[in-house]
């Protein structure tokens, strides 16, 4: 006889949740527990000092291996407080990771920039580079080396020096990257995940491994809750190295602009209503052959994915399967999503007198 | 009291039992659920996450329940320490003279105790493919791992349990091993 997981799984996370005294909105004892929360939540906003040590200019940022999984510390918050005056200390020397913008791919050095946005959230990546392997000799394969995943970094955007967003970023798996030269490491060797960290294989050569966080932040603000308005902001992003110091790269700039009109009312009658397009100003409209060709003039370095986000908002559909209902996309061979009865790419461009733009392309499916 | 103050107390006092059950599908320990869940909740409030009501900050709690048990070293090296000790016991025949009087419980009982026999980021891969019902791709994109690396987990979880459990069933009786063959691409939640 089989045992129905999902059934088991649901009847004890139902048990346990109705036998459990948190939670409980008849029970006197859960006024004093929201009360103990929403103060625990108002320190957490307001009260974020730590003694922070002076960053020596020696100090790389990575994490050392030390053997077997050690007892760590809980590390401590970097010391910026939302709302408050950004108060990080300067790092020299290597900080021992890096800051990239998932849409672009490319490192961002410092000075460097987000760019210019319309959307909502910002997708991030950081990476930390984890103490080289050690090289082994003779091309005899090393020995597995343990080491326990470095602490989450914060991201954090401030408007003149004030944070005004901040979030730990959600931790990512190890990856793996290929240091060059004979014999090195690569990363289909590993690493893999265990239990007690991350563990990784090395060859001779001098291959490293990082570890990456890749995440999508909302750009709210951590007072109001509300949107971030227009305007320039930096962007920080800092954590708490096993040494217990504070290492920060940054600040990269990074400007949100208004949200843009809809250009709906702009388009020809028997345009298909079914097709989304971001706001912004219609600059042209063609119809060949029954396709069409549209381009809006629109801000933004995330432009493209914008006007993606909204395409596939519209051509997700609920289906039913194996293990309940899934959200699909339809997607085509050119990168393209099927929304209704249209095929739809859409392609970061400028106007002839170059100013951005996103040119989409609607063909019917038969 | 502020908006954030009114989604708190109303998730607590609608919702908090129910994330209490979730985490302890993670941690196998109710005290630990239920410390984990406020962990959770203060994190998630704290970093502004609860402008959208109780719905859109529940999502946000869940999450950080789910990281915040892979990502804690402890709990992995406690379930490191204590594997070896773990005893599963036969689940009772459901008919006949050893049948137990509440084979519901028992099975519930050998499921809780198979579980815990999982590193954490199975456990974590179990529980979102087979309590959330999450596509393997959705269990990837939630914990930002590769989707072979969620095969090979959820493969290597299910002969785990097996192991303890017996033959495992999902929904409509197929095996527990399906994994999803998509032929279009599945939406990631954002």
């Amino acid at each position: 006889m089989s045992t129905r997981l999902d059934l088991a799984l649901h009847e004890i996370a139902e048990a346990v949740g109705g036998a459990s005294a948190f939670g409980d909105a008849t029970a006197p004892h859960t006024v004093a527990t929201v009360r103990r929360l929403t103060g625990r939540v108002r320190r957490r906003r307001a009260v974020r000092g730590v003694g922070t040590a002076a960053v020596a200019a020696s100090a790389a940022g990575a994490v050392v291996i030390v053997g077997p999984l050690a007892e760590r510390p809980v590390p401590a918050t970097s010391g910026a407080a939302c709302g408050s005056v950004l108060d990080l200390p300067t790092t020299t020397g290597p900080a021992g990771f890096t800051i990239r913008a998932d849409t672009t791919g490319a490192r961002l050095d410092d000075g460097g920039s987000f760019g210019t946005r319309q959307g909502e959230q910002l997708a991030v990546q950081v990476e930390i580079d984890v103490d080289d392997a050690t090289p082994m000799t003779d091309g005899a394969p090393a020995p597995e080396q343990v080491a326990p995943l470095p602490t989450a970094p914060e991201l954090l955007i401030t408007d003149d020096d004030v944070v005004v967003t901040e979030s730990v970023l959600a931790p990512a798996t190890v990856a793996g990257s290929d240091g060059g030269g004979p014999g090195t490491w690569s990363a289909t060797d590993g690493p893999a995940t265990t239990a007690g960290g991350a563990t990784w294989h090395a060859t001779a050569g001098n291959g490293h491994v990082s570890v990456g966080w890749s995440d999508l932040v909302d750009l709210v603000s951590c007072t109001t809750g509300e949107a971030l308005t227009p305007g320039a902001y930096e962007v920080w992003a800092s954590r708490i190295g096993d040494d217990g110091r504070t290492r920060t790269v940054g600040p990269f700039d990074l400007t949100l602009v208004a949200e843009q009109p809809a250009v709906t009312s702009s388009l020809p009658a028997d345009f298909p209503s079914e097709v989304p397009l971001v706001g912004g100003r219609l600059a042209a409209v063609a119809r060949a052959g029954g396709a069409w060709t549209v381009e809006v003039e629109t801000p933004g370095d995330d432009r493209a994915e914008v006007a993606r986000a909204l395409l596939d908002r519209a051509a997700t559909r609920q289906v039913d399967g194996f293990g309940g209902s899934t959200s699909e996309v339809t997607t085509t061979p050119d990168g393209g999503l099927v929304v209704g009865r249209w095929a739809v790419t859409v392609a970061a461009s400028t106007t002839a007198d170059g100013s951005p733009s996103v040119v989409y392309r609607l063909t019917p499916q038969d | 009291m502020t908006a954030w103050q009114d989604t708190l107390d109303e998730l607590v006092r609608t919702r908090g039992r129910a994330l209490a059950g979730y985490a302890y599908l993670l941690t196998g320990d109710v005290r630990e659920a239920e410390d984990l869940v406020q962990d959770a909740l203060v994190r998630t409030f704290a970093r502004g996450r609860s402008a959208r009501g109780v719905t859109s900050a529940e999502a946000y709690v869940r999450r950080t329940i789910l990281t915040t048990y892979v990502d804690d070293f402890r709990r992995r090296r406690h379930w490191a320490t204590i594997r070896h000790l773990a005893v599963v016991p036969e689940p009772s025949p459901s008919d006949g003279p050893n049948a137990g009087p509440e084979p519901v419980v028992t099975t519930r009982l050998a499921v809780q105790q198979a579980l815990d026999l999982l590193p954490p980021r199975e456990r974590a891969c179990i529980v979102l493919r087979h309590f959330e019902d999450m596509t393997v791709a959705q269990v990837a994109d939630t914990l930002s791992l590769s989707i072979g690396t969620v095969k090979r987990y959820l493969s290597d979880a299910t002969r785990t349990l097996e192991e303890h459990l017996g033959p495992l069933a999902g929904r409509d009786d197929e095996s527990a091993h399906h994994t999803d063959d998509v032929l279009v691409t599945p939406r990631r939640p954002r």
